[in-house]
């Protein structure tokens, strides 16, 4: 009797040992071996406390503006497949379910859609300003690497996610794309097969993008954001042209640090962004065409906007000159382009910042910008 | 010289035979005709008889065994070219023979049908061999199946081989019979369905005037011929008061509103319109003022009422998609109401108002109750809006504390870098 009544309170000691902040620390401490104060008194100094470089101004933000994004699709992406369907017999209809009978599915499909959009414009923003302002010069080569593969992996994300409803428009958007690119020679067919998981965009091509947006393409993105943040931690965000010259150590007695200025600044703009992203998916909600049918071809077939300068410029290329075909016609521009977009900080080495001193390299992403914007309009008003 | 030409040309000939005999026996065995008749043989190779086994023996006669002239003399059977007006005998000798026919799943009625067409009245009891008989049509040498393209009666080929004669003017003009019908058939909905859209379900000639028995419909006729296929006007048709006015021949039925061969997709304008090139509206027999016009103005009226409101309907069900709702069940409702129109095309040939307008109130209430679905939609939408507005208010609200409370907290100055600084 009594040692029952002693076992009882031993018990109850034990749990409340456990749920007692005191306690659990102490817990915690022994059984994993580290110190609790010490870690977080690493945060505060490494990360909270940490001063801000001097030379952070707000267009330094666009990154971390993708990353918000990029939270943000994982989040509304992962509420989507819980209901979204992989299957070219069922996808769309699970769509218009989600529109339509899941509460506020409509509202997490339009902020997944306006947040991928959202997502490109700024990552094309973050690439023209790490451009222009030559902040892949040495030693941030490895960024602008990984920055470019940031790029393809995200364009892919855009990609693979558009036939996921399996409607008219983007099946046959598909459709067009892969067999252009089975034009190609010896390699074509190969490509294609492997895009389309079959002869035809059908049940396999659906599968493999499905697997491709949700599993592959994330866990890629996420290793790579982390190496290209990681890096940009350890080295800084490079010098900015203008102040350059300017040096005056003697301010240095008030410096601001992650937390709280450079976190308010970012609340700032993700507040805004997410009134941005609210505002674009009440006001401009995603519609649904028509389900895929692969027997009918619409009249018209337009890819995203972010492709349509590709598909214009390949538009107005001649079918063939002599023997070679339009997809090749494409192709040698396509791959000399890329070529050069991985040469870039390794050719461009002086350590000249100002875009109007290193002219050749303003004047190719000039030009490349110009030609992006030309190429957008004209498919947007032809 | 002469002498040795020949027998060159004999020993050659015979050579050629020997060889020719050896390649294609069928033709040594039975036939000395395609020596000479080339252009024939050519033809003849290609028709369905040949394919069965017949061959130039079995219609005109003769020996074909026998190499020399002799092998045409009337003693061996030998017909020649046979008379226009026995050409119906000769092919019915197989065609209507029921145990031959038979086992190639034909018709064996042709001839005893032909004989009752206006073409066999014409040839038989005035003896007027310019008709057609059936070579005319089937060609005498390559007859084909119907199902061959090549054919003359292939399907897609009969108004073509109808307009060989019945176009031409030179022809025609002992018959007193027009001469432009294939022109208007061809510019016909029938025509153009069948010709262009290659539509089988279109009319051809034979579908209305008989195959074998071509002849033209007469007056009271006209609405078996055309109810064939539009059997629903047909019967109401019968309920209209013009029912009578056919039956004492004061008009030709269908035709008086339709036209014949020009016969066009019909309009709703129809309903009003005076006298046309093909057919005529109401306005063709009635005065404006008449209590039959209105009615077919009314009619016209309801009708093209209901199509706005269908319009309208749609525009909404658009909308409404384009913001992301589902819109199908309005989609199906839309298509019931549309129906309903269709349905009561064949009706308005009853000219019964109240039985019209029952259909055409239907089909706009339906209209009305899609836009009412949709409606309801479009509010929710709406509704939506107000509800995040607000919650985009908040979150601009938080993002101007946020503003205040950094004006606070950042240093004043911003200290200038020196290059290279920025180790975080
Ligand atoms: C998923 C896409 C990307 C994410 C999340 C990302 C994120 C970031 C972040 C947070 C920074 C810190 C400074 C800043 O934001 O400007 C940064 C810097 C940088 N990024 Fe990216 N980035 C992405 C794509 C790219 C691309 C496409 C490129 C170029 C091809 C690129 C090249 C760079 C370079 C060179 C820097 C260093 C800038 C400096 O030191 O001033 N990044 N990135
Ligand atoms: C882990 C991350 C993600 C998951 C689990 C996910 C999941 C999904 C799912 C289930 C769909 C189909 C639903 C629909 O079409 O509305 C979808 C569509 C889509 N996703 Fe993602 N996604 C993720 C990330 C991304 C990212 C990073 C991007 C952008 C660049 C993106 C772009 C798209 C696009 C453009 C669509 C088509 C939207 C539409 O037309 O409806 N997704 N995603």
């Amino acid at each position: 009797m009594e040692g029952e009544k002693k076992y009882w309170q031993a018990v109850k000691e034990n749990i409340r040992g456990w749920l007692s902040l005191e306690g659990a620390r102490k817990n915690i401490e022994v059984r994993f071996g580290i110190d609790l104060s010490k870690l977080t008194d690493k945060i505060k100094s490494d990360l909270l406390n940490r001063p801000l470089p001097k030379n952070l101004i707000w267009i330094h933000y666009l990154g971390s503006v993708i990353l918000l994004l990029f939270v943000i699709q994982v989040i509304t992406g992962t509420a989507l497949s819980f209901y979204y369907k992989p299957t070219p017999d069922e996808a769309h209809t699970s769509i218009k379910y989600i529109m339509n009978y899941v509460p506020y599915g409509w509202l997490i499909r339009s902020i997944h859609y306006w947040a991928a959009n959202l997502m490109i414009l700024s990552l094309l923003f973050h690439l023209a300003r790490v451009y222009f302002m030559g902040a892949y010069k040495n030693p941030r080569e490895f960024l602008w690497v990984s920055g470019v593969f940031n790029l393809g992996i995200i364009i892919a994300f855009g990609f693979t996610g558009y036939i996921l409803p399996w409607d008219q428009i983007s099946y046959w958007a598909t459709t067009t794309l892969t067999s252009e690119i089975g034009d190609l020679p010896l390699i074509g067919k190969y490509i294609m097969l492997s895009i389309r998981g079959g002869e035809e965009v059908g049940s396999g091509t659906l599968t493999r993008f499905f697997v491709g947006h949700i599993m592959i393409l994330p866990a890629a993105l996420c290793s790579l954001i982390l190496v290209h943040i990681l890096v940009v931690a350890r080295q800084g965000i490079s010098p900015l042209w203008w102040k350059q010259k300017v040096t005056n150590p003697s301010h240095e007695s008030q410096p601001r640090t992650f937390f709280p200025h450079a976190s308010l600044d970012f609340a700032i703009i993700m507040f805004t962004l997410f009134a941005l992203l609210m505002g674009l998916a009440v006001f401009f909600p995603t519609g649904l065409p028509d389900k895929a049918n692969p027997l009918e071809i619409p009249a018209e077939i337009k890819p995203e906007w972010y492709l349509l300068f590709l598909y214009q410029f390949y538009r107005v290329l001649p079918v063939k000159i002599l023997f070679i075909k339009r997809v090749v016609l494409f192709a040698i521009p396509f791959i000399i382009f890329i070529i050069v977009l991985f040469s870039v900080p390794f050719s461009d080495i002086s350590e000249e910042l100002h875009p109007l001193k290193r002219r050749l390299f303003t004047g190719l992403g000039t030009f490349a910008l110009l030609f992006f914007l030309t190429f957008t309009l004209w498919g947007l008003f032809s | 010289m002469g002498s040795l030409f020949l027998k060159v040309s004999k020993v050659l000939f015979a050579a050629g035979l020997l060889i020719y005999g050896f390649t294609d026996p069928g033709w040594a065995q039975r036939s000395s005709c395609e020596e000479c008749h080339g252009r024939a043989k050519v033809d003849f190779r290609r028709s369905i008889h040949k394919e069965r086994g017949m061959a130039c023996v079995d219609c005109h006669g003769g020996d074909p065994l026998d190499m020399t002239r002799s092998s045409m003399s009337k003693d061996k059977g030998f017909l020649g070219k046979i008379n226009k007006k026995d050409v119906p005998y000769l092919c019915a000798k197989c065609h209507s023979d029921v145990e031959l026919m038979l086992q190639y799943g034909e018709y064996i009625d042709e001839f005893a049908v032909y004989r009752h067409s206006q073409h066999g009245k014409i040839l038989y009891k005035k003896g007027d061999t310019k008709v057609a008989v059936c070579t005319d049509c089937h060609s005498a040498h390559d007859i084909k199946k119907a199902e061959d393209p090549e054919s003359w009666v292939y399907p897609f080929n009969v108004p073509t081989t109808c307009a060989r004669c019945h176009s031409d003017k030179n022809l025609m003009q002992d018959y007193g019979i027009p001469t432009d019908q294939y022109e208007k058939y061809k510019e016909s909905i029938h025509g153009k369905l069948r010709l262009e859209k290659k539509d089988l379900r279109a009319p051809g000639c034979p579908d209305c005037h008989g195959v074998h028995g071509a002849t033209p419909p007469g007056v009271d006729e006209v609405h078996s011929v055309c109810g064939k296929c539009h059997f629903p006007q047909r019967n109401y048709f019968q309920e209209s008061p013009h029912f009578e006015a056919m039956k004492d021949k004061k008009i030709n039925e269908c035709a008086s509103c339709h036209g014949s061969h020009g016969i066009e997709a019909p309009t709703y304008e129809l309903f009003t319109s005076g006298k046309k090139e093909e057919g005529s509206g109401c306005g063709g027999c009635h005065s404006p003022d008449s209590r039959e016009y209105l009615l077919g103005v009314r009619i016209k009226n309801d009708l093209l009422e209901a199509e706005k409101s269908f319009e309208k309907a749609s525009l909404f069900i658009e909308t409404a998609r384009l913001k992301g709702f589902e819109v199908d069940e309005e989609r199906i409702k839309l298509k019931e109401a549309k129906a309903k129109i269709t349905e009561v095309l064949p009706i308005t040939h009853s000219v019964s108002i109240p039985l019209v307008e029952q259909y055409i109130t239907t089909a706009k209430a339906g209209a009305e109750d899609v836009k009412e679905l949709v409606n309801a939609k479009i509010v929710e939408w709406k509704d939506r809006r107000v509800m995040f507005v607000i919650n985009i208010f908040i979150f601009l609200f938080v993002v101007i504390l946020l503003i205040i409370k950094r004006k606070r907290i950042m240093p004043k100055s911003n200290p200038p870098t020196p290059p290279m600084a920025g180790k975080l």
